[in-house]
């Protein structure tokens, strides 16, 4: 269930810098994550979904291009799972019942009903009280290779009908493995314009002075 | 919630499901109802032929003639979840070929403001009363049983017998006379 | 980039969402157009083994039993085989020849001691039983034509199936919307 490691995203973004380049000719040096030279994301800024989902992919590349984590899928990964096995479930017995009509294939459909309904509690009870909003898991490799890895969990939340995005960035050393967090609560209106367009610029000093922050307590 | 269609959904699903709340309370105030009702019935003279049944097989099948009387009064079944009630008089008998024989012989749907006391005397029956093969002459144990189904405004449909019946006899002879 | 022209071009900004994402983005949005599919046909499949009828709830489409029934009203159906069929009942009855089942009273039972039952139906509206509308020959109908019986009773939400069976391809548009906003939407 590991699939292979995305490189779309960051095609696009290489593609997209070349054309700006023809363009417009600018000093940024390649792809380093503090800056975007990416066409800008730009959404509709009443559907607090995209909101959320820009912020976080932000937050997102800040840590992974800026910083140079690697992204841990497992967790995500763990969730595709879920969702998969549940849609084959009831596939299966959408196929069952074809082959076989109804009153034959009522034990295949009370498993596959009682299997797909359990995945969904399962489900629920995985992203509520296991994900409870964790959108990155990145991982701080040791350069010697001696240490375990430093497990850095980014989560977020933004509620319906309100403008306050709330980020959490924690990290369990490898070495000591408790775990530290800070965050911020910050108006989305900070990152977006009028019409939508994420200014990316502003909003990643914001996460890279947390993760700076929690870097160097670490540290210490 | 800033445009016009986001709002005109938003109302629209509101509604919907304010709309099937009230649907369901509506349908838990009454769910609990009896529905029941004293009935009396009467019968007078009873008799049976044996002639062919050209709407089905066409085999001489006994058919039975009988009149009744009826009082019942129903009004207080009817509330606000009873859209209708669909009245229906069964005869049931036990016959050498089948343990249990049901024939409506009549029916009557009352709709809510309806009359609903009922009072029939010397009523013929509304349907042919065919039995399934020659089981009615000499059938001494025919009851009749009025029931009704409640069709609600929104609800499940209970089936209700009434509370009273009637038992009556078939005579040994066929009758030849035409009626 | 030939991609990103286009949008460009033609201001597909609405797919801007879809090209951010990666592969288990993109998966995880096909699955989640799988759940509602399936949350739907599991319900409906769940629905079928509570109930025991293959198809547990119906629209009605004729006037046959007005007034109890009209056009667009939704049943409830249960077919347990223990349960026997007993006059006054409405049953949901399958006859061959017919592709769409027929939901009326029943008239009459005749039960022999081994527990096999004939029954012939007929349409509150109706002034005469169902002999014209069984196959022909068929004079009554047996426990195996059931589909099931009504329980419950609700009016007129099953008026969008009608408007929707009546209008294919307004029903295939709405369907592809749906669908196709799921797909791109990211939750």
């Amino acid at each position: 269930m590991s699939l292979p490691d995305d490189l779309s995203l960051v095609h696009t973004t290489t593609v997209t810098t070349f054309v700006c380049f023809i363009s417009q000719p600018k000093e940024s040096s390649e792809q380093d994550g503090w800056s975007s030279d990416e066409k800008p994301v730009k959404i509709d800024k009443w559907d607090s979904a995209a909101l959320k989902n820009a912020l976080d992919d932000g937050a997102k590349k800040v840590i992974l291009e800026g910083f140079k984590l690697k992204e841990s899928h497992t967790l995500f990964d763990l969730r595709l799972l879920i969702c998969s096995v549940a849609v084959g479930f009831s596939f299966f017995a959408l196929l069952w019942d074809y082959i076989k009509p109804f009153p034959e294939s009522r034990p295949v459909l009370i498993l596959c009903v009682l299997s797909y309904f359990v995945l969904m509690a399962v489900l629920t009870v995985y992203t509520t009280y296991i994900e409870k909003g964790i959108f990155l898991v990145a991982l701080d490799k040791d350069e010697a290779g001696m240490e375990p890895d430093d497990v850095w969990e980014l989560s977020s939340s933004l509620k319906k009908y309100d403008d306050k995005y709330f980020l959490q960035i924690s990290v369990k050393p490898g070495t000591t493995q408790i775990i530290r967090s800070l965050d911020i609560t910050k108006s989305v209106s900070d990152f977006f314009d009028e019409n939508g367009k994420f200014d990316y610029d502003r909003f990643e000093p914001e996460v890279r002075i947390l993760k700076a922050k929690l870097s160097e307590s670490h540290k210490e | 919630m800033n445009t016009f269609l986001s709002r005109l959904n938003t109302i629209f699903a509101f509604t919907l499901s304010v709309m099937a709340g009230l649907t369901f309370c509506c349908f838990l105030t009454t769910a609990f109802n009896e529905h029941k009702a004293p009935v009396y019935i009467g019968t007078g003279k009873a008799i049976v032929k044996n002639v062919p049944d050209y709407s089905a097989t066409r085999e001489k099948n006994d058919l039975g003639f009988v009149v009744f009387d009826m009082q019942a009064d129903l009004s207080r079944i009817f509330n606000w979840n009873v859209k209708q009630l669909f009245l229906y008089l069964t005869a049931e008998y036990e016959t050498k070929d089948h343990v249990l024989n049901q024939v409506v012989i009549w029916d009557k749907i009352i709709k809510r403001g309806e009359n609903s006391v009922l009072d029939y005397r010397s009523s013929n029956t509304k349907y042919y009363f065919w039995d399934y093969g020659n089981g009615l002459k000499g059938n001494n144990n025919v009851t009749l049983t009025l029931s009704w189904n409640v069709i609600p405004n929104a609800g499940t449909l209970p089936k209700i017998r009434g509370e009273g019946s009637h038992k009556f006899k078939f005579p040994n002879e066929y009758s030849t006379n035409r009626l | 980039m030939s991609k990103e022209k286009m949008s460009g071009m033609f201001g597909f900004e609405f797919l801007d969402d879809v090209r951010r994402m990666n592969k288990r983005q993109l998966y995880y949005q096909v699955l989640n157009f799988g759940m509602i599919v399936s949350s739907a046909l599991m319900i409906w499949k769940g629905l079928m083994v509570v109930t025991g009828s293959e198809s547990p709830i119906v629209v009605v489409l004729s006037g046959s039993m007005e007034p109890a029934f009209h056009r667009g009203d939704l049943l409830f159906l249960t077919n347990y085989q223990e349960e026997p069929i007993r006059v006054g009942e409405i049953v949901v009855f399958k006859v061959e020849g017919r592709d769409i089942p027929i939901v009326h009273r029943v008239l009459k039972v005749h039960e022999k001691d081994d527990g096999h039952v004939r029954f012939l139906t007929k349409g509150d509206n109706n002034s005469v039983d169902d002999r014209g509308l069984y196959a022909p020959g068929q004079l009554w109908l047996e426990k195996k034509d059931v589909v099931g019986r009504a329980r419950g009773f609700v009016p007129y939400v099953g008026i969008v199936t009608i408007l929707m069976n009546d209008y294919p391809k307004f029903k295939y548009a709405i369907l592809a919307c749906l669908g196709l906003f799921v797909l791109i939407h990211r939750e």
